[in-house]
């Protein structure tokens, strides 16, 4: 873990409010929040990490456990201001749709093309096509490398529900990808 | 496709499930995925998210000190009404037991005209109907002193039909309700005398005043 011997100290002193201490935890884990709530199709990611943090500073007290349940128990916080701004969105028709399609837009589509950018705005389009929890299970067993159990806590579902859910996107994720290939788009296969 | 979690253990891994060759993209796919997110930078917005970080942590220690505060002020309020209110019945209570009419206390509670006593005598509870003017306040004795018939509770055999106030004896007897003069109200020891009007002495005439003096609470 990346606190490893060090979590308790620093847990402790961010619960005191050492600003060393919430420096540590942001460094550790903000980047891996940033890109969890980018993979998630979040209109303001940088945003809503930011108030992801403020969200953990009024929580903390309520936190009990060790390293890795506080990690998922970060990353829950961050799905719940996902989702809650998806419903602010949603509340606000002036506002850019929650439509996952839309929010899945490039941001990078003013600037010079290159393969990444490419690849990423692919991986983006299919990811699209996935509901909302199918898509966060996918990126937390993959990206986050989270256990179905530490999943189902993130999402606050049953372990059960979770193996559902990655079914279901497996099985949509292939269909997509066989038509794709079959129409004559895009090879995921390296090589 | 079953639900095997070594299956997607396996995709995980960049493999192709064994029993699902249909699967070889999916597998290229999430291998793709992870390329796609590299770790995220925040070097842009560090300094801003820690900012806000530090304020909401002396808020939240600010809070930690008010409930406190705000608990004693709650406390102090609750004590206060409740005390009030504990003597305010007391009060109330020791005027009843006094014999006086403790809606007397109230400001511009006047007694309207005497009734004839209720047939079926007169029993401890039966409710003070003094005829009023005025709202009556908060009452701690008998029920209130309505102008229109009520039913007091439990009684029966009562007339009820005069739509005037009807006398209440307080617990003392029939006899004792004729024969008591319609005259000043009995001290009490909490509740305060009706300011007498101009003209008039501090005894309440016949006409507008009578037995139903002895309304009591």
């Amino acid at each position: 873990m990346a606190l490893g011997e060090r979590f308790p100290e620093v847990l402790q002193a961010a619960g005191q409010g050492a600003d060393w201490a919430w420096a540590e935890v942001y460094r550790e884990y903000a980047p891996s929040l940033l890109r969890f709530l980018t993979s998630q199709g979040a209109a303001e990611p940088e945003d809503c990490l930011g108030e992801c943090f403020v969200q953990l500073v009024r929580n903390l007290s309520s936190f009990t456990g060790d390293e890795p349940a506080f990690r998922a128990w970060l990353f829950r916080v961050a799905r719940n201001r996902l989702v809650d701004a998806w419903r602010a969105g949603r509340r606000r028709p002036a506002a850019p749709s929650a439509d996952v399609g839309i929010l899945h837009e490039s941001r990078h589509q003013h600037e010079p093309a290159d393969a990444d950018l490419i690849r990423r705005q692919a991986v983006e389009d299919v990811l699209a096509l996935l509901g909302d929890d199918q898509r966060a299970v996918i990126v937390l067993r993959v990206l986050e490398q989270f256990s179905v159990e530490e999943t189902a806590e993130i999402l606050e579902r049953s372990p059960g529900a979770v193996r559902v859910l990655q079914h279901r996107a497996l099985r949509k994720l292939r269909d997509v990808l066989e038509a794709n290939r079959l129409s004559g788009g895009r090879s995921w296969i390296p090589g | 496709m079953s639900k095997n979690e070594p299956d997607f253990s396996r995709l995980l891994a960049g493999e192709q499930p064994a029993d699902d060759p249909s699967l070889r993209d999916v597998a290229a796919f999430l291998g793709a995925l992870r390329t796609a997110y590299p770790p995220a930078s925040v070097d842009a917005v560090r300094e801003q998210h820690l900012a806000a970080v530090s304020r909401e942590v002396r808020l939240v220690g600010a809070a930690r000190t008010r409930p406190a505060a705000s608990h004693r002020a709650r406390r102090t309020v609750v004590t206060t009404i409740t005390a009030a209110l504990a003597l305010l019945t007391v009060g109330a209570g020791v005027a009843t037991a006094m014999g006086g009419n403790p809606l007397t206390i109230l400001p511009g509670l006047r007694l309207g005209p005497p009734e004839a006593p209720r047939s079926g005598g007169p029993t401890a509870g039966a409710p003070s109907h003094p005829t009023t003017t005025a709202t009556t306040g908060p009452r701690s004795g008998p029920p209130s002193p309505l102008p229109t018939p009520t039913t007091a509770p439990g009684k029966s055999g009562e007339d009820h039909t005069k739509p005037t106030v009807l006398p209440t004896n307080n617990g003392k007897s029939s006899e004792a309700q004729a024969s008591h003069k319609p005259t000043a109200l009995p001290s009490q020891a909490t509740a305060k005398a009706d300011p007498p009007a101009k003209g008039r002495s501090s005894v309440p005439p016949k006409s507008t005043r009578g037995s139903e003096v002895e309304a009591t609470g």
